[in-house]
């Protein structure tokens, strides 16, 4: 920890940090535009000025210094607030805002734009220039991005961005001085897969993300903690939302996991939550024909077809896309309800090799929880390719299946076929629902509570952003009416009894409580939950990151 | 000091003809200090050079020896940094060197390097200096075939290798972290100080980025001695703190625009302006002097009755305007204030790296308001804004900035100057609505109205010197 004297008020802050970071830590608001913890500090956008006593010295430094390029030291003595300091911030802001044309009202950034914040907070309320406006164009930058140019304040965190963290470097200044200008190579797009983080990294509205583009004002949006499916990295997200559909996801900080990004496969991949062909009702096959049935049909006819052949012959599949509590629900309907050893894991396919960015990995695995799937239904349940094979020894099939886009061999659709009975459950028609006699509607991850555990076997938790679609229930409930159909009585009355229940039965989950799980996740085996913290960029990403 | 006259060192035999080739650099006393230098220890060296009263001749005038005291000794590699990229608008003492004395900067680089136990020396030479870099690079050629260069420089246990890299054409390379990153194959922006240079420079190494006249410099020290050069020059007493007093050695002075003999001057330093203009013929045609920059466009202005200020750092400073690279622009009385201040602006709105806010917006803006008041459309309040801008970009009051680099410095202080020194003509546009050029004794601010700079000065004066 370092001592430091920051507006007259001694301090402790943790060592290492920027003044920014420090002053975060304490809950003074530095403001800033082209600083960023995770990128080098340019220091080109004058606003985090602050007054320097350096330990030891004197007196304060007569220049100002820059609060993201100076690191707290003990004995340093910092003022955000004399004149100097302040006449410094409006002026820089004043210089900012010349060019900028004041389009707010027909900005996606406004009301989470730090050129209004921080205007609003350290701005003096009014300009004096009068002189011609610079109208760069409109550009694209690349399928996801385009930039605004007018608003744009050059602080170059875009282009630290696209070269410390992707690295393609493929944005750059084109241009000197007053005319300076973000922009590509011609021919040249943005087009990696972290591309949509320099919207996020853009202070102002000048980079904006062609997938939210005119969606909603970010003020009428609620927004809940949650993680991303899209591969077993488990990026800490926040899934905004605003009347029951997914607006847009964006990451949250998480030092030990993605840190501030997530990529594009996450971030734009929330299209099948708010499909058209998403699935609203319970149906049931006549003919041809998928039809919309009650509930009670579905758990009828599961009886009767698990009946029929004998609970000993019906596969249960699981989903690699399904939370550690739905895993658990599904584990137990197959070994107490339908009684059956046949039980395997549904994935969806991956890479061969992990994307590895400079400053970021997509992982190779994309599944949300096939780490947790193994826990729950044991290192030897049947993966991939070899379901296929689980289901040819079976007579009857109930398989989960809740990913998007899943596509299916020849070997796979020649397993289904030959089955007497299949039972779906599924977000939205696919290849499995084509096939499937009892076709049940499940739910996306923006629709349920519970945990993943990504591939550091850390558990982290989902919460509901908006309620389950038109008829359809939550798998653990599913599961519970199934099971009680067959005559297994599941004692389960909401998200938190399946929790328990599968903490309690699994001795891998000791230890997950929802205090444990918190915000960072907890690391299964880890033994103690790592404490919720607020300093560093914990503290940062609270005040400057939403 | 009786009529005044050049004394040349760093420009002696310069017209000799093949001056640049090393044959007759020899004839006329070349690398004698080498015989000298390898006799003498670093340490000693750094002292003597401390000693002498040596100032960076790029424009800051900080001490050389000082500099060169911060280099860590432990770290290796360390880099030297010829500046070359002369680019202040107004001078034109390096470039000379460079056509018709090369030899003398290769003398002055393995002087530094020895004496701060550096291997490798870049010339960093501005884009339009083609006869200069071929010259350089022609000497150095002669310089490794001569055994003065490589391996073995001039058969000592000490190995140098120098390396030339022509600039693409951007003032702001002359900055040295400019330079440093230009260099470096990147943009050429300024870095964030500190870390300075002298800790971690290029490829963040320590880095000594030295003017050429400073380098030049170093051999006639080491072969003379400092008494030789601390004889020459003028020393102060009773400066403000933080000034320092010390001005050694002979300085090359550019001196351009309305003179009768515009050309490279090497004087001793003491000089005032005044004596200067009159070494290189006066005025042209007789006319009336208007305005005088004494160091580079990018030094505050001085109008006729401050030209008996002498041209040295102390001097200059005390003065609230500087020395820095010794470019002096005269201008008669045709000159129109706006119109010299309104291109002055256009080069450095031009030549704004663009990285820092104050200045990427602030220098066109302070141009455009300045154009405006040169073509008659100015607004009354324009002149106040004028001040205003340039003064947020970079304070001339209380000498500090905004900015990254000191290039906001180079922008307001011109701007600030022009327009205090000179308001009744700026004056005089907005109020006629067209382009006006006042009679000298009209144009100038009184004396007595003449800013506050002194006064601010003199506060100045009562802060710590560390800093």
């Amino acid at each position: 920890m370092a001592k430091i004297t920051m507006d007259g008020v001694e301090y402790e802050v943790s060592d290492g940090l920027t003044v920014v970071q420090a002053s975060a830590e304490v809950g003074i608001t530095v403001p800033h535009y082209c600083y960023h913890p995770e990128l080098k500090a340019p220091a080109n956008c004058r606003m985090c000025l602050i007054e320097l006593t350096p330990p030891g010295a004197p007196g304060p430094i007569r220049q100002l210094a820059t609060g993201c390029s100076t690191r707290v030291a003990d004995g340093m003595v910092i003022n955000h607030e004399t004149p100097q300091v302040k006449a410094g911030r409006a002026l820089s802001l004043e210089a900012l805002l010349a060019h900028h044309p004041l389009d707010c009202p027909t900005c996606d950034q406004a009301g989470e734009c730090e050129l209004q914040n921080f205007s609003h907070q350290f701005g003096k309320g009014f300009g004096n220039y009068a002189e011609t406006k610079k109208t760069p164009p409109r550009k694209e930058l690349g399928p996801n991005v385009d930039i605004v140019a007018t608003r744009c304040v050059t602080c170059t965190r875009c282009t630290r961005f696209t070269e410390e963290v992707s690295g393609d470097a493929v944005l750059g200044l084109t241009n000197r001085g007053g005319k300076n200008e973000i922009d590509i190579y011609p021919g040249i797009p943005l087009d990696n897969k972290l591309s949509g983080n320099v919207v996020d990294i853009c202070p102002v509205g000048a980079l904006l993300s062609t997938d939210f583009m005119y969606k909603s004002r970010p003020w009428f949006l609620d927004e809940v903690d949650s993680v991303c499916t899209r591969c077993s990295k488990g990026c800490n997200i926040t899934v905004e939302h605003r009347d029951g559909e997914t607006a847009r996801l964006k990451p949250r900080f998480n030092e030990d996991v993605n840190g501030f990004w997530m990529c594009d496969d996450g971030r734009y991949g929330y299209d099948f939550v708010n499909s058209a062909d998403r699935l609203r009702m319970p149906m049931t096959r006549d003919g041809d024909d998928l039809v919309a049935c009650g509930w009670s049909d579905v758990f009828d006819r599961i009886a009767a077809a698990v009946k029929d052949v004998g609970g000993e012959n019906v596969a249960v599949i699981a989903s690699a896309w399904s939370s550690n509590e739905e895993l658990h629900a599904v584990r137990r309907f197959a070994t107490e309800a339908v009684r059956t050893s046949l039980v395997g894991l549904l994935s969806a396919a991956g890479d061969d090799d992990d994307t590895v960015y400079p400053g970021f990995t997509i992982e190779k695995d994309k599944n949300p929880n096939r780490t947790g799937a193994r826990l729950i239904l044991g290192e030897e349940v049947a993966e991939d390719a070899a379901i296929w094979e689980v289901l040819k020894r079976a007579k009857a099939a109930v398989i989960f299946s809740g990913m998007p886009d899943a596509e299916l061999s020849d070997d796979a659709v020649q397993a289904l076929e030959a089955l007497e009975f299949l039972a779906v459950i599924d977000t939205a028609s696919s290849a499995l629902t084509a096939l499937a006699d009892v076709v049940i509607p499940g739910t996306t991850f923006t629709e349920k509570d519970g945990c993943f555990t990504n591939s550091q076997k850390r558990v982290q938790k989902l919460n509901a952003a908006h309620g389950p679609l038109g008829a359809s229930m939550r798998e653990w409930e599913f599961v519970k009416y199934a099971a009680e159909a067959l005559g297994a009585d599941f004692d389960y009355t909401d998200d938190a009894s399946v929790t328990a229940d599968l903490v309690a039965s699994t001795p891998a989950f000791e230890g997950v409580t929802p205090e444990a799980v918190g915000e960072r996740g907890y690391v299964l085996g880890s033994g103690e939950a790592e404490p919720e913290t607020n300093t560093g960029n914990y503290a940062y990403a609270k005040m400057f990151w939403k | 000091m009786g009529k005044p006259k050049e004394l040349r060192i760093l420009y002696e035999n310069l017209d000799v003809p093949d001056m640049h080739t090393i044959e007759v650099y020899r004839q006329h006393g070349g690398y004698k200090s080498l015989d000298k230098l390898f006799g003498m220890e670093p340490s000693d060296l750094v002292d003597m050079i401390k000693a002498s009263g040596l100032r960076g001749r790029g424009g800051a005038g900080f001490s050389t020896g000082m500099k060169w005291s911060f280099v860590p000794k432990d770290i290796e590699p360390k880099y030297l940094c010829a500046n070359a990229d002369e680019s202040e608008p107004g001078t034109f003492s390096n470039r000379y060197v460079l056509e018709r004395k090369p030899h003398a900067l290769i003398e002055g680089i393995i002087n530094a390097c020895w004496t701060l136990g550096i291997h490798t020396a870049y010339v960093y030479i501005r884009g339009e200096f083609t006869l200069g870099k071929v010259r350089l690079d022609a000497a150095i050629k002669e310089a490794y075939a001569n055994g003065l260069l490589g391996d073995k420089v001039a058969g000592q246990d000490f190995a140098l290798n120098i390396y030339t890299h022509a600039g693409a054409g951007a003032y702001i390379c002359g900055e040295e972290t400019g330079l440093i990153e230009s260099l470096e194959g990147k943009r050429g922006q300024p870095r964030s100080k500190p870390p300075f240079p002298a800790v971690q420079g290029l490829f963040q190494k320590p880095t000594v980025v030295q003017n050429v006249e400073t380098l030049c410099n170093v051999p006639y020290i080491v072969n003379n001695g400092v008494d030789w050069y601390k004889a020459m020059g003028s020393v102060y007493k009773d400066c403000p703190r933080g000034t320092d007093p010390v001005n050694s050695g002979t300085k090359l002075y550019c001196i351009s625009g309305h003179i009768e003999k515009p050309g490279v001057y090497e004087v001793e330093m003491g000089l005032t302006a005044n004596e200067l203009i009159e070494l290189a013929g006066g005025v042209r045609g007789g006319n009336r002097l208007k305005a005088v920059i004494p160091g580079g466009s990018s030094a505050p202005i001085l109008t006729p009755y401050e030209c008996d200020v002498p041209l040295d750092f102390t001097s200059l400073q005390m003065a609230k305007t500087m020395m820095g690279s010794g470019g002096v622009i005269v201008m008669d009385e045709t000159v129109c204030m706006a119109h010299a201040l309104t291109n002055l602006l256009d080069f450095y709105a031009h030549e704004s790296c663009g990285q820092c806010t104050p200045c990427r917006n602030g220098t066109p803006w302070a141009r455009d308001i300045s154009k405006r008041i040169e073509q008659g459309l100015g607004e009354p309040g324009d002149v106040d804004r004028l001040i205003e801008v340039a003064n947020n970009i970079a304070n001339v009051d209380t000498f500090t900035w905004n900015t990254i680099c000191v290039f906001g410095i180079a922008v307001s202080w011109p701007a600030v100057s022009f327009a205090r020194k000179f308001r009744p003509e700026f004056e005089a546009h907005i109020r006629e609505g067209k382009c006006v050029t006042l009679p000298v004794d009209e144009a100038v601010t009184p004396p007595e109205e003449n800013y506050a700079w002194p006064q601010a000065l003199a506060e100045a004066a009562q802060k710590p010197a560390w800093d």
